[in-house]
């Protein structure tokens, strides 16, 4: 009978950007199981949004992540419009879908820049990065904030796009898509590259489900999932396609990422050329009555805000179900069997975030 | 503008059948949300069938269990573990259960989401706001 060992991976770790452990029980070289400990980010944010007013909460909602914020103040205020019965107009709706876009790009060139570094190709990772910084460019161009753009507002958004930025827009978009192709050819068929993600953490397109993935994880188990499809917003308006693998491996779940670079930037270069004149917010005043749930795409998958107010100036409850929360049970699925050499690698391709799953 | 989701009222025995039944029928499971009324806790279970939500709520009173759907739902047992750190409220069956210190430590204060628990900074809930 072999001996097992517990090997505590993280909360410090060279691939991880955030606290996260992962108690391994290893045989040998082999995982054969894997508990999570977490905690070391929980920040009590909804308890907090239920103290601060509904107007303040936006820039708590924007917090919630440090890189797909912009998406989570946008489903912070469609929550309170629905409850207002207000809705915002449909310019700002479309410089709502540009900003989202533009967090998908640069956190998708994140992931893939830390994937790179996570098995040591470091000039990969440079190089994504490297490009990364023209998206942000382009979001403190579009709002000031580089990451935090703190554009959302309930009924709009606060800065309008004027005709020159928009032609800036297409110019860098374009630009950064043609950049992007000799990186994403790299690591989509480089050698070393597969050697260290083909056939790693399979997650099957069955435990997918049961699991509860969500976002690239279950697109790359063959899940033709995404809450953009619902067309809900400019969604509706703008032509896409889910980008879906079914190699359900670390590869497939890469590949995936690297694809919906593309996607995104065909929606921003869309966008621009669908953005309708007029207002970019709409008045309102009132209390929030009632309770509504909404469901988001963030980078990383489906993020759900559940908000009930009871016509207070503060809210009864907000809470968050991030995409990670419910990648990490997929997680602990991939990680048994798999050799401990190969958990960095496997970890990284979930593109966790640990900020926003404990909030 | 579209109509707000729907989150129908069920007993304690029907979400159980009604977390079998979408099980079945392979439905994916959102989230699960607890809400502090008083002397009652309302649970309120998300799924997604077919790209469309399936939402519900139940009742459970302060002080007692309700079984977990880990079982069905391997991912629910964080949701869970969230719930019994923030309100106390326990799940009977858990897969990993990590006894109320999945996100807070020993040292933090014990149920913060419940509302009896008063925190310091807390704004006066008066007037309405605008923008």
């Amino acid at each position: 009978m072999r001996a097992s060992t517990v090997v505590p991976f993280g909360p410090q770790h060279p691939v991880l950007i955030e606290p996260l452990q992962l108690k391994l029980v290893v045989e040998d070289e082999k995982v054969v199981d894997v508990v999570p400990a977490l905690g070391y980010g929980h920040r009590g944010l909804e308890k907090g949004a239920e103290l601060n007013d509904i107007v303040r909460n936006i820039f708590m909602a924007e917090r919630v992540c440090g890189i797909c914020s912009f998406i989570h103040s946008w489903c912070y205020c469609a929550c309170i419009e629905e409850l207002l019965g207000i809705q915002s107009p449909p310019r700002a709706e479309f410089i709502r879908l540009i900003s989202a876009e533009l967090t998908r790009l640069h956190s998708h060139l994140l992931f893939l820049g830390l994937l790179a570094d996570g098995f040591g190709f470091e000039s990969l990772f440079m190089q994504f990065w490297r490009i990364r910084e023209r998206v942000l460019d382009l979001m403190e161009a579009i709002s000031g904030g580089r990451v935090i753009m703190g554009n959302c507002a309930i009924g709009g958004v606060r800065k309008d796009i004027d005709q020159d930025m928009a032609r800036a827009i297409v110019k860098e978009v374009g630009e950064i898509g043609r950049d992007l192709r000799p990186p994403i050819k790299a690591i989509l068929e480089d050698y070393t590259v597969k050697q260290r993600t083909v056939g790693k953490g399979i997650l099957t397109k069955e435990e997918a489900v049961k699991f509860g993935a969500v976002g690239p994880v279950a697109r790359a188990s063959g899940l033709r999932t995404d809450v953009r499809l619902l067309g809900e917003g400019p969604y509706g308006e703008v032509d896409f396609s889910v980008v879906v693998e079914d190699g359900c491996d670390a590869y497939a779940r890469t590949a995936v990422h690297a694809r919906e670079v593309f996607v995104s930037l065909d929606l921003i270069r869309q966008a621009v050329g669908k953005l309708p004149s007029g207002e970019i917010r709409t008045k309102w005043k009132g209390r929030v009555r009632g309770e509504v749930i909404k469901r988001m795409e963030q980078p990383r998958g489906e993020m759900m805000y559940y908000v009930r107010g009871n016509g207070n100036r503060t809210l009864e409850r907000f809470k968050v179900r991030t995409p990670t929360f419910a990648n990490l049970p997929p997680l602990l699925k991939m990680l048994p069997g798999c050799e401990l050499a190969d958990v960095p690698v496997i970890v990284i391709s979930i593109d966790p975030c640990i900020a926003c799953t404990e909030r | 503008m579209k109509p707000m989701e729907t989150i129908s009222q069920l007993s304690r025995d029907e979400v159980l059948s009604r977390v079998r039944e979408l099980a079945g029928k392979y439905a994916r499971l959102i989230s699960i949300t607890c809400v502090d009324v008083g002397q009652l806790f309302e649970l309120i279970y998300v799924f997604e069938d077919e790209l469309k939500m399936v939402c519900f709520k139940t009742e459970v009173p302060h002080g007692t269990t309700f079984p977990s759907i880990s079982s069905l739902y391997p991912g629910a047992m964080l949701a869970e573990n969230e719930i019994r750190d923030q309100f106390g409220l326990q799940f009977d069956g858990i897969a990993i259960d990590f006894g109320g210190y999945m996100f807070l430590s020993h040292d933090s204060p014990r149920k913060p989401f419940i509302k009896e628990v008063r925190v310091k900074g807390a704004m006066k809930k008066d007037e309405g706001e605008s923008g």
